[in-house]
């Protein structure tokens, strides 16, 4: 009974805009006092933030997504997209889509790619003559498939965390990553598709490749163009590692924002940190009560009861699969990624196996599902941190999210059931 | 809780470890699990036991450090010769650092190694030190023994997250590793990996702890079991570690990695700068000139009887 | 009151400073890194200690910026759908939860800080690791504070 009232008085203060983070922090101390544990365990859990892989990036890409957006990048971005792929249907979307995907590869966050690209991006779109709720929901969604893309660190802790265990069958990078990439195309597919179906009324006009046009437009973003050159080229040629990508962005664009095209004054530069670092702090604060709320649900040992729960229902590889998928769309939903994969593989992988269902693809499977998680209402993290980006309304973000949302459900329920779309390129 | 992933083999025997316990102290004392690092590192996992979240964990020599610094004369550099060697003085110094991590605060039930460190390189062969200064070594940050190790070889050594080092290697953003056969195996580095120099840098060791003040809460009755128990799981675990390390090795060796053998010279030249290293280990207090004694004694009398 | 509004702009002025510097800071020594590393072969050993609780840090003000007018992550649905004489009750109400939330916490990671003062252990270079935690339930106070008085505020301007 006490329980009930609790429930329905969170839900009464979440509906009336509590913050995120103090319902989690609700949840998860109600949890561990029932437990019997000390509060302690919260301070401890929001320390871990430190032991987060590749986190840095967060505060800096946000930065540095910050000032271009403050800046007119999205105006010159627009001019050389325009310049250099205006013949081609929908082509800032797949730019848009291209970008994003390529950035989460590296940042291992989808959460990342909205507040450090969105703002870029979305007026982009705008301004180019897609539709407002399009836009949002690309924007949105568009960095979802870059887990499956190398070097996404998802993927490798998957394939570190099945290498250890006891299954008579090794898996390798190489074969998770070759997998990821037709499931990842189709996704890609799907979403271009949705463009060219949602602009069929008012197509954005193609215009003929003009010589000209692009060089005048490439000369005016000289600065900007050759950034994600310069830091894939860092990167590969080992100047730099990938955590340290997030830093030289960071500095190369505060550099050429402020000194050289001068569009943001120094007073402007601290008003862009604080309000860059706000952002990072709301969302740092919701991941940071997430992983102790994920504690609580790892001390009382939810996900594994629910898992054993599942497994009694099963009478066939289909059932399985679909109640997998089911299972591992609410995991994403509440729990971190990197959490989800040491905790659940090691159970879900024996269980799959016996269904006949190969490591590689249901590691495809597990992150494709995960990253959908994120994007499913209500509380996938990524529409609220969207609503927070974009200062729209959280329901705003729904509608505008959904049609994508869904297509990207089909394309998982297609990866899902067809197993030789990730393993056609893998020997064994 | 433990940085074991479930399903593996530990985890198996840890479970049906459990099992047992549960059975004999007729439900009296029950374990639950929580593994893969679930909990957080070393460090997360032992402010978790100060605040009564958990009671025990497998935790790394290293970060016991604070119960009992002692324990680091197994992690001195180059200090013993072979797996035997430091088997043979285990069997008489793993008591007494189990009676000092039990004086701070933990009752382990044994010690497991982990194994030999080696060094491992990607651009070049490493036999002398010299050819290791002019490399880019990688050492995780935060971890004492790896850089007591550089700073006693005086190499200069490059820390980035552990997330980084596959990709560096592949980079050539550095391009040497210390680590043990099987984890370079388990962090696919040995994709990467050319050259390996056959001088077991540091021993690494775990062990298996649960808080003191939890466990004399426990009959003795009770206690007995566990220690049974936990101590079979902990020295059948230790022998498997030697067995997986040794089948780590020999895979590398058949992956065509060139192993290196020091020459004579070159192995003093190592050796003289491990035994600075010892020095300074003494003269910071986290190793004292006893423990040393008793380790030489016996490192003597097994280099005699061989 | 005189003291007490000089106090509340120290901590505004200690904020920005923190979180500038801070990020700043962890941009800087993080491409130092990089130039040590290629032109002189070596680099800072606590680099990446420092920068993992510099996210931390950046992370713990910037919620605390964020409380400055409420602008942390919510749904908020309901409240344009109440009456306009009903909405600050409701408003200070969850203002109050809020604050409630944050002082428990605060008064937890208190309680971690000052268990970790028995340890010298360190979380960077020379620095503890209980310096490092401060943060936290230093963050949770002002945030505490801010909803408080944002409560009573919300309840005295009332129309
Ligand atoms: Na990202
Ligand atoms: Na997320």
């Amino acid at each position: 009974m006490i329980l009930i009232l609790t429930i329905v008085a969170l839900l009464v203060l979440a509906y009336f805009g509590a913050p995120l983070f103090s319902l989690i922090l609700a949840v998860a101390m109600l949890g561990f006092y029932y437990q019997d544990i000390s509060l302690m365990v919260i301070p401890i859990e929001l320390y871990r933030i430190t032991n987060t892989p590749l986190l840095l990036a967060l505060p800096l890409f946000t930065f540095a997504g910050y000032l271009l957006s403050e800046s007119n990048t999205s105006q010159r971005l627009v001019r050389v997209s325009r310049a250099m792929l205006g013949w081609f249907p929908t082509e800032l979307s797949v730019v848009t889509v291209v970008v994003c995907a390529f950035f989460t590869a590296f940042t291992g966050a989808t959460g990342i790619t909205i507040v450090a690209l969105g703002a870029l991006l979305y007026p982009a779109l705008t301004q180019s003559g897609y539709p407002k709720d399009y836009s949002l929901g690309l924007v949105t969604t568009s960095g979802s498939m870059g887990l499956l893309l190398p070097p996404s660190l998802p993927l490798i802790l998957y394939v570190i965390i099945v290498q250890q265990m006891n299954l008579g069958q090794s898996i390798t990078i190489e074969q998770v990553f070759l997998a990821g990439i037709l499931p990842t195309l189709l996704m890609f597919i799907m979403l271009f598709a949705w463009g060219l179906w949602v602009t069929r009324a008012k197509p954005i006009a193609l215009i003929p490749f003009n010589f000209a046009e692009l060089r005048h437009s490439l000369r005016e973003a000289i600065w900007e163009i050759p950034l994600p050159f310069f830091v894939l080229g860092g990167i590969y040629s080992g100047i730099f590692a990938i955590s340290e990508a997030a830093a030289v962005t960071a500095l190369y664009v505060l550099v050429v924002e402020v000194f050289i095209y001068k569009e943001i004054g120094l007073k402007k530069l601290v008003k862009v940190i604080q309000d860059s670092m706000t952002m990072v702090g709301g969302i740092l604060l919701i991941l940071g009560v997430a992983l102790a709320l994920t504690n609580y649900l790892i001390d009382a040992e939810v996900p594994t009861k629910l898992f054993e729960w599942i497994k009694q229902h099963i009478d066939s590889k289909f059932t399985f699969l679909i109640l997998l998928n089911l299972f591992l769309l609410v995991l994403g939903m509440i729990l971190d990624i990197f959490s989800a994969i040491v905790i659940m593989v090691p159970l879900i992988v024996p269980v799959a196996m016996g269904y006949g269902i190969h490591p590689v693809h249901l590691g495809i499977i597990f992150l494709a599902n995960m990253q959908l998680g994120y994007l499913t209402p209500p509380v996938g993290m990524n529409l609220f941190i969207a609503s927070y980006r974009f200062k729209k309304p959280i329901t705003e973000i729904y509608r505008s999210t959904i049609p994508l949302m869904l297509l990207l459900l089909v394309s998982v329920l297609i990866i899902t059931y067809w197993p030789s779309l990730s393993l056609v390129f893998i020997s064994n | 809780a433990a940085l074991f992933p479930d399903g593996s083999s530990w985890m198996q025997k840890m479970r049906a470890g459990a099992d047992e316990i549960k059975e004999k102290t007729q439900g009296r004392v029950k374990f639950k699990f929580y593994p893969g690092g679930v909990m957080g590192d070393d460090k997360a996992v032992i402010r978790k036991m100060k605040i009564g979240q958990l009671q025990g964990g497998a935790l790394t020599g290293g970060s016991l450090i604070q119960a009992y610094s002692e324990n680091q004369v197994y992690s001195l550099v180059l200090k013993y010769q072979s797996q035997k060697e430091i088997e043979y003085v285990r069997g008489f110094v793993d008591p007494l650092i189990m009676q000092g991590l039990e004086k701070g605060g933990y009752v382990s039930f044994g010690l497991m190694g982990s194994g030999f460190s080696y060094i491992m390189s990607t651009k070049s062969p490493v036999a002398n030190v010299s050819e290791l200064r002019k490399l880019k070594t990688w050492i995780p940050a935060n971890d004492e023994s790896a850089l007591e190790a550089v700073k006693a070889f005086e190499v200069k050594p490059i820390t980035l997250p552990l997330g980084d080092v596959l990709a560096g290697l592949q980079t050539g953003l550095i391009n040497t590793v210390a680590i043990s056969p099987i984890g370079a195996i388990v962090l696919q580095w040995h994709t990467q990996i050319k050259f390996i120099t056959e001088l077991p840098i540091l021993y690494s060791f775990g062990t298996l702890v649960l808080n003191k003040k939890d466990f004399n809460k426990i009959s003795s009755a009770d206690q007995k079991i566990i220690r049974t128990v936990l101590s079979n799981i902990t020295k059948a675990a230790d022998k498997q570690n030697i067995k997986d390390n040794e089948a780590a090795l020999a895979t590398l060796r058949n992956q065509g990695i060139k192993f290196i053998q020091p020459n004579v010279t070159e192995l003093n030249e190592w050796k003289k700068y491990a035994a600075e290293s010892e020095k300074r280990m003494l003269s910071a207090g986290i190793i004292s000139n006893k423990i040393i004694g008793i380790v030489n004694g016996h490192i003597k009398t097994f280099r005699k009887n061989k | 009151m005189h003291s007490l509004l000089a106090l509340r702009t120290r901590i505004l002025q200690l904020e920005d400073i923190l979180l500038v510097g801070f990020l700043i800071l962890a941009m800087v020594l993080a491409c130092l890194q990089i130039v040590l590393r290629n032109f002189f072969g070596t680099g800072i050993i606590w680099g990446d200690s420092f920068l993992r609780i510099a996210v931390l840090w950046i992370g713990m003000l910037g919620a605390m910026y964020a409380s400055r007018d409420d602008h942390h992550i919510s749904i908020d649905i309901g409240m344009r759908f109440l009456p306009q004489h009903i909405k600050p009750f409701v408003q200070s109400v969850v203002f109050i939860f809020t604050a409630a939330i944050c002082i428990t916490v605060s008064w937890y990671s208190l309680q971690l800080v000052l268990l970790e003062l028995e340890d010298n252990q360190y979380g960077f270079a020379k620095v503890p690791v209980w310096l490092c935690e401060a943060i936290i339930p230093f963050a949770f106070l002002i945030i505490a504070i801010r909803y408080f008085i944002a409560a009573l505020l919300t309840l005295h301007n009332r129309p």
